[in-house]
């Protein structure tokens, strides 16, 4: 467990920023999803000490985040969301900076910028006043001073804002490898679904300051509604209308593909005792995915403007059954 | 395999405790102005009042010569009083955008974001702006009075003048320390270095006139109190036991300055916050 929080109050004046909120969070990287002001920066500045909660208690990696900040943020890299950087200093002396300022000695400190420059992509612009950096490059050296005193835990606060497409997949790639292979636990704040869903196992949905959901995303995908895309030859509306008195939702897209959503606890054998009681031939049936932005809409009570569904890979085949 | 496996590696070696963390940021903060050269000419010039008054006691000293003035308290004084203008003009460049410039960079964030505590934050700062202060104001004129202990011929100067070194270090320290904080409090206050420059200058050219100016029309010199300059003269004048000449109560010289000092870490703490107020 890295993090645990139990009944965290935190207030702005008035305002409660979050409420009564618990969560606990194990190893590897967790995105931390909300829209605008769900209190995901909040959730990770109280985290880290720079704000005093009103109420509750929490622990990460075994420290009592009120007792004793220092040394949580001996243990934790902050990549904060807003571009920032010590004015005057070129890459390499920043993250060097930074460095020491973790406790590193100068000379560590200085190797180890290096190092770290290189692993984010910035090797060949080290030299270069961080001012000049394209916003990209920016986010690329902000997580190269979260990095710098080799943390066990990396909270990242919307690590892609700004990026190209390219430059975007490129720092996922980087989050995924930092979690997997450097074994460096990740708490990923965003509100971009597909970066949490790209670099992430594990989401905590936050919607006005409280957990409104939480869990293994493919588990999150999985227990929600299952949909299935159907084609067949024969009667159509009978089949649709069977299908429809069972409980279940069908809806016809352009290409004349009917969309099956189930009831809670059906399986696919519902759809073929539908089809064989109504002289319905299926010749195509395959499994959708609900998006994670589908499980996040549900979870804040948002309507779904357009619901989006992905092509789910079946155990042992590509999920098309013919 | 991805080129970035092999530049990474997990950090093993030790990591220091708080002690030392100010001194961190300290020394980068002097590291960083003396890479600017303007700057370093700057503190050069500082240095040139030095040497003409070192050349005086010189000769006062050595040759015998009597240039129009004693040499005793008010010759060190009036030291002080010359360092004046490269302290006002040292204040400006290295101090106004300590803070500022961290606020315009979204920098205390990242500051923060490792173990270093507000004051570590502060006293790094004001270490920066305090050791080029007492570069250019408490260092010519304490070493002004080593040479005329060291030239002197007999020990006459240092028989009737040993107690001034205290009076300049007390002083020295007093204005360093004063200035230093008050810079650091209006850096704090902006996000644009400039503004703080010339909100600093605005304050001592500004109380300078309507001190001189109220006193003219009220006829009363304690409004002097509202003059920074006439209050840190009237200080000097204290701490060198020097007969007041400008009828100001030296209490109320050191309420303004004490109330300078206290505005100022009263401004640096709120507002060197590290999580900026969402809502």
């Amino acid at each position: 467990m890295i993090l645990e929080l139990q009944n965290l109050t935190v207030t702005y004046g008035r305002k409660v920023a979050i409420r009564d909120l618990s969560i606990r969070l194990g190893e590897g990287a967790v995105g931390l999803l909300g829209p605008n002001g769900a209190g995901k920066s909040t959730l990770l500045k109280t985290v880290l000490g720079f704000l005093t909660p009103s109420a509750g208690s929490g622990r990460l990696l075994d420290m009592d985040i009120k007792a004793d900040p220092l040394a949580v943020r001996r243990k934790v890299g902050y990549m904060p969301e807003s571009d920032g950087h010590i004015p005057g200093m070129n890459a390499v002396s920043f993250v060097a900076f930074t460095g020491e300022l973790a406790g590193m000695g100068r000379v560590d400190a200085m190797g180890r910028a290096h190092e770290v420059l290189s692993y984010v992509g910035l090797g060949e612009a080290r030299y270069r006043p961080v001012d000049t950096y394209s916003t990209g490059m920016k986010q690329r050296i902000k997580l190269a001073q979260a990095l710098i005193h080799d943390p066990k835990v990396l909270f990242l606060d919307e690590p892609t804002n700004g990026m190209d497409p390219k430059g975007r997949r490129e720092m996922l790639d980087l989050v995924k490898d930092i979690s997997t292979r450097k074994k460096i636990s990740i708490v990923l704040c965003s509100h971009l679904l597909p970066d949490v869903e790209y670099a992430c196992r594990e989401v905590v949905v936050l919607d006005k300051g409280t957990v409104v959901t939480s869990g293994n995303i493919d588990e999150m995908r999985a227990r929600r509604r299952r949909v299935y895309q159907v084609r067949g030859k024969g009667d159509a509306a009978g089949f649709r209308k069977v299908l429809e008195a069972a409980g279940c939702k069908v809806e016809e897209d352009r290409d004349r593909m009917l969309r099956v959503e189930l009831g809670e606890g059906e399986t696919a054998a519902r759809i073929f005792a539908a089809a064989s009681g109504n002289g319905f031939q299926v010749r195509h049936l395959m499994q959708l995915r609900l998006s994670l932005e589908e499980v996040f809409l549900d979870a804040i009570g948002a309507p779904h403007a357009d619901a989006s569904y992905q092509v789910a890979p079946a155990a042992g085949g590509d999920g098309t059954v013919h | 395999m991805p080129i970035y496996d092999l530049s990474y590696r997990h950090w093993d070696g030790p990591l220091h405790g708080g002690g030392r963390r100010w001194y961190v940021i300290a020394e980068a903060g002097i590291r960083l102005l003396l890479s600017y050269k303007k700057f370093v000419f700057l503190l050069m010039l500082s240095w040139i009042p030095f040497f003409i008054q070192a050349f005086m006691l010189y000769m006062i000293l050595v040759k015998g010569q009597t240039l129009g003035f004693d040499l005793g308290p008010g010759f060190f004084q009036n030291a002080f009083a010359v360092q004046v203008f490269p302290l006002i003009l040292v204040t400006i460049y290295a101090g106004s955008g300590l803070i500022a410039s961290d606020l315009a960079a979204n920098a205390l964030p990242l500051y923060f974001a490792k173990p270093i505590t507000r004051m570590d934050y502060v006293l790094g700062k004001l270490a920066i702006i305090g050791a080029f202060l007492a570069l250019v104001f408490l260092a010519p004129v304490l070493l002004l009075f080593l040479f005329a202990a060291g030239v002197s011929p007999d020990m006459t100067f240092i028989r009737e003048n040993y107690w001034v070194l205290g009076s300049i270090l007390a002083y020295g320290l007093f204005v360093v320390v004063l200035a230093s904080l008050f810079i650091l409090g209006l850096s704090s206050t902006s996000r644009s270095g400039r503004v703080v420059g010339v909100a600093f200058i605005a304050a001592v050219i500004f109380s300078g006139m309507m001190g001189n100016i109220l006193s003219l029309f009220l006829r009363n010199n304690q409004v002097l109190a509202l003059s920074l300059g006439h209050n840190l003269t009237r200080l000097a004048q204290l701490f060198f036991l020097e007969e007041s000449t400008l009828r100001l109560h030296w209490g109320a010289s050191l309420a303004v300055a004490l109330l300078i000092a206290a505005w100022s870490v009263w401004t640096l703490s709120r507002r060197i916050r590290p999580g900026e107020v969402v809502a």
